[in-house]
């Protein structure tokens, strides 16, 4: 029954012409709005591309696409909603409906499934034309089916809503103008806080949109849905059975239970709430390591957050942005709590905790504190990890013969890793062998880059006692003589061919011939789910002797198609050099005692200078593998993946195309098939 | 009479705010009658109609179609029931099949048996040459007839018509009067009027309201005893005047 009155409501939507102008407006609106945004993106996308974790082409047309649409329902669906019931009884065509053997129910979900087929059709178009980009791009389908779910639980809110107002009055305007009323001021509603805010249809579409499901948000929807067509059917009943006092006390009791019942039901769900993260690259969810850092911290944790009033509109923002992005981890550690502190009306206590700008946060766990000036995941979770760990560990970088240096702001030092150390939690020291008696207890790992200048051999002696007594070290070694660590090369039974290493593969991305492009990454726990490539200017190739304590396990592996020579010639020369592959970075292990030693050597101390850092995963990589010999393997750093849809490619003739179909083929399409009706109607 | 009773009202009464529409009217019908409501206008007979097709609730008293209370079983009381309001509930924008084929639908009809009742139904109302015309292009006779054969579709034992045969054209009266005539021996028919003669013509019985009380319920011939049809009518009326 209920099909039968969904069909009859469809069919008598579609004989509308009204109907059909109106797709033709919504279809030119749409198109307009989505080549407006595809235009946007294609002209920023360079730009974009320069960025660490740009948004993707999905997010930045499609999503948009969607959130424009959502407004668009909720202003046209009144004018649908009117006429459900309305209209029927201005007609005066209910009584055909009122005598038939039906239930109000029947007729309620009738009309409510056939005006919902109706926006399901509207939404599937949008949906058709979120997919064209995939004429450009490898869109994120979870994104947008995610987009498409919340708009489609958005319609059937508005659709529930407009189908009671209708059942209220018989007149069609007051329905549209009482159904737009409530909707649009629920729409309000999400500009607030809280509760306030958690009562807005639009504040809970907010999350699909980004591709984020939330059981709460699901059951939101459900409720309100539920609410109102309860809320029409109950008064189509009262309409047939007429009203006396008894049965109006019935009912406002029954509207009180149903509130309060649909009210529990809500806080239960937002109480125990579940997300499920639809977008390719966990847009809105934490990296693991993220993740894993807060499983690590047990009790209450305090994020205090020195930001001014909402009534600063400004600044306000920064309220609602900091909330949003801490929600992410309050979802993983519900005993995250947020408070915001005003600096203008609390000059003392800011002043008291050394705040100085807007924004600027303190968080506290287990009596420790860590001041942030900058706030995303990476920064914060290094400071939780900074807390979790409770100490911090000690790196000592061997110093006085003209090394790398890990705070140095010179092309060749180490100064951009040494910061991201820093903020993972590692305390770094330079190690003067001359002056000191040995390496320090105290060391968690002992860094060793390439010396200008020759190494006395009690600098050495020192150096080979600490690897013996089981120290992890890290060795970056360049493409130069030795200068005094042969002895080192020889405790590891590395072997050193002369020679560095060519790559063809680099030459095709037009890097310089003597770059080495970190590829292949055999199976390791230090790249563990790193797939970026590396890069390593003038490396020298590693090789190992065969019969060793060392258990030998290569890292990086690279110029697969490449070579080892003494000089960056551009041919293979048999004769000369030694064909690729070529092991460019090791790991080491051996049990001392109950401890595990590890040692990492790297062909290339370049590798990780300033100058040339910022390329690929070389950071990453870097910081992995000294979590790695600091034992902190599970702390891998966090890397934002790269969009797959970041790259768009339209051409010129393909716009042009979507344009005419989109702005002017199918609009006029629709009006063609609304004025036939139109004419034959008239005949 | 022997035939089964298909409509029993008891006491009804409707109040409109304060004012009393209906007031405590009782009748019956049986298989094989038809019914005519007559009064002058305002006399409360749409109401009372209304009450009967369940579309109005009854502020007091009851109805029962076929033995079943309409206020307690609605849904089960309506599928013995067709009914035409004074104003045909019609789609300007269906056609005369799709209509008429959904108003089959909402009584229950079976999908097999819609074909054959929608042919019964239009040959029955002379709609057969009009099943593919849009319901607002016809004319107000044939939307009438539309109207009709909405409410005998489903072949039910209570047809109830409010002034049916109101703005159509004498040919056209003659024809729907002979319809109803037909129904009647197959069902049972109550239809309301102000037009004295089509009682006379149509009705075996005749229940007279006067501003919503019921002031004679007889058959046509006890109408006729007195003197003929029309001054006993306006006696009546006007006795209780």
């Amino acid at each position: 029954m209920i099909t039968i009155l969904a069909r009859r409501e469809l069919r008598s939507l579609f004989a509308a012409p009204a109907t059909w102008w109106m797709l033709a407006l919504l279809q030119f609106i749409l198109g307009w709005f989505f080549l407006a945004r595809v235009d946007d993106y294609l002209q920023v996308q360079a730009q974009l591309a320069q960025m660490n974790s740009a948004p993707g082409a999905t997010i930045s047309v499609a999503a948009p696409l969607a959130g424009a649409l959502g407004l668009l329902l909720l202003m046209l669906i009144p004018l649908f909603s009117m006429r459900l019931i309305a209209e029927e009884r201005r007609n005066q065509t209910w009584p055909l409906l009122a005598s038939a053997p039906i239930f109000a129910r029947q007729i309620v979900l009738g009309k409510f499934a056939g005006l919902l087929a109706f926006l399901s059709l509207i939404i599937a178009a949008a949906g058709l034309m979120m997919l064209t980009l995939w004429q450009g791009t490898p869109a994120d389908p979870g994104l947008i089916a995610a987009n498409l779910l919340g708009l489609w639980l958005l319609a059937a809110s508005y659709a529930a809503l407009g189908l009671y107002c209708s059942a209220l009055t018989r007149q069609p305007v007051v329905a549209a103008f009482s159904a737009l009323a409530m909707s649009f001021g629920l729409w309000l509603l999400e500009m607030g806080n809280g509760t306030v805010r958690a009562l807005s249809p639009n504040a809970h579409f907010q999350n699909l949109n980004v591709g984020l499901v939330g059981s709460s948000d699901l059951v939101y929807f459900a409720l309100f849905i539920a609410l109102f067509l309860l809320l029409a059917i109950r008064h189509l009943q009262a309409e047939q059975q007429g009203r006396t006092r008894r049965r109006a006390v019935k009912s406002s009791l029954f509207l009180l239970l149903l509130l309060a019942t649909m009210g529990g039901l809500y806080s239960l769900a937002a109480r125990f709430p579940a997300h499920w993260d639809l977008t390719r690259n966990a847009l809105n969810s934490l990296s693991p390591a993220s993740a894993q850092v807060l499983a690590q911290l047990e009790g209450p944790l305090t994020i205090t957050v020195y930001a001014a009033d909402l009534l600063d509109a400004e600044k306000g923002e920064v309220r609602k942005l900091v909330g949003e992005f801490i929600g992410l981890y309050q979802r993983y550690k519900p005993d995250l709590s947020l408070v915001f502190v005003d600096p203008v009306k609390q000059p003392e206590v800011t002043r008291h905790s050394g705040i100085r700008g807007n924004g600027e946060m303190v968080v506290e766990f287990g009596g420790r504190r860590e001041h942030l000036a900058m706030l995303n995941e990476q920064t914060l979770t290094s400071a939780l990890l900074r807390l979790a760990r409770g100490r911090e560990e000690l790196l000592m970088v061997v110093s006085g013969h003209g090394e790398r240096k890990l705070d140095g702001t010179a092309n060749h030092d180490l100064g951009e890793f040494g910061k991201r150390l820093q903020q993972n939690g590692y305390r770094i020291a330079p190690l003067n062998l001359a002056i000191a008696p040995d390496v320090p207890d105290n060391a968690g790992v002992l860094v060793i880059t390439h010396p200008q200048t020759r190494l006395f051999p009690g600098e050495v002696a020192k150096l080979l006692h600490f690897v013996e007594r089981g120290g992890n070290l890290l060795w970056l070694l360049d493409a130069e003589p030795l200068r005094g660590l042969e002895a080192l090369a020889e405790a590891l039974g590395l072997v050193l061919p002369p020679g560095i290493v060519i790559d063809p593969a680099a030459q095709e991305m037009n890097a310089p011939r003597d770059w080495a492009l970190g590829v292949g990454y055999p199976p390791h726990p230090v790249t563990r789910d790193f797939d970026l490539i590396t890069v390593f200017p003038r490396a020298r190739a590693l090789e190992t002797v065969t019969e060793s304590e060392w258990q030998r396990r290569i890292l990086v592996e690279g110029a697969l198609k490449g070579w080892i020579s003494p000089q960056p010639g551009a041919r293979f020369d048999p004769h000369r050099d030694v064909a690729g592959p070529v092991a460019l970075a090791l790991a080491l292990q051996r049990q001392t005692g109950e401890h595990e030693q590890r040692i990492v050597v790297v062909g290339s101390g370049a590798f990780l200078a300033n100058a040339y850092s910022g390329n690929g995963g070389n950071l990453d990589l870097g910081v992995n593998l000294l979590n790695w010999l600091a034992g902190e393997e599970r702390l891998i750093s966090i890397i934002p993946p790269t969009a797959r849809d970041a790259k768009l490619v339209f051409s010129r003739h393909q716009l042009t195309i979507a344009g005419l179909v989109l702005l002017v083929l199918f609009p006029l399409l629709l009006i063609a098939a609304g004025g036939g009706l139109w004419w034959r109607r008239r005949t | 009479m022997t035939s089964p009773l298909t409509l029993s009202a008891q006491h009804l009464t409707r109040f409109h705010g304060s004012q009393c529409v209906v007031n405590d009217v009782s009748f019956m019908l049986r298989r094989g009658e038809v019914l005519g409501l007559l009064g002058h206008n305002g006399a409360g007979k749409s109401t009372t109609l209304q009450m009967l097709a369940g579309v109005l609730p009854a502020s007091g008293g009851t109805a029962e179609i076929c033995g079943i209370d309409l206020a307690q079983r609605p849904e089960l009381a309506k599928s013995s029931l067709g009914y035409l309001p004074e104003q045909p509930p019609l789609y300007r924008d269906m056609r005369v099949d799709d209509y008429l084929c959904f108003a089959a639908r909402l009584h229950r009809i079976a999908p097999a048996r819609l074909a054959e009742q929608l042919h019964l139904a239009k040959q029955r109302c002379g709609l057969l040459e009009c099943g593919h015309k849009l319901i607002g292009t016809l004319s107000k006779g044939y939307q009438q007839r539309v109207g009709i054969a909405q409410a005998i579709i489903h072949q039910p034992a209570v047809i109830i018509l409010d002034e049916p045969t109101v703005g159509l054209d004498p040919a056209q009266i003659r024809e729907i009067r002979e319809l109803i005539r037909a129904l009647g021996d197959a069902g049972s028919v109550i239809l309301s009027t102000h037009l004295l003669h089509e009682v006379e013509q149509v009705c075996d019985r005749a229940v007279i309201l006067s501003r919503g009380r019921l002031i004679f319920d007889g058959s046509i011939d006890d109408l006729r005893r007195h003197s003929d049809i029309e001054s006993s009518f306006l006696r009546l009326t006007r006795e209780e005047a």
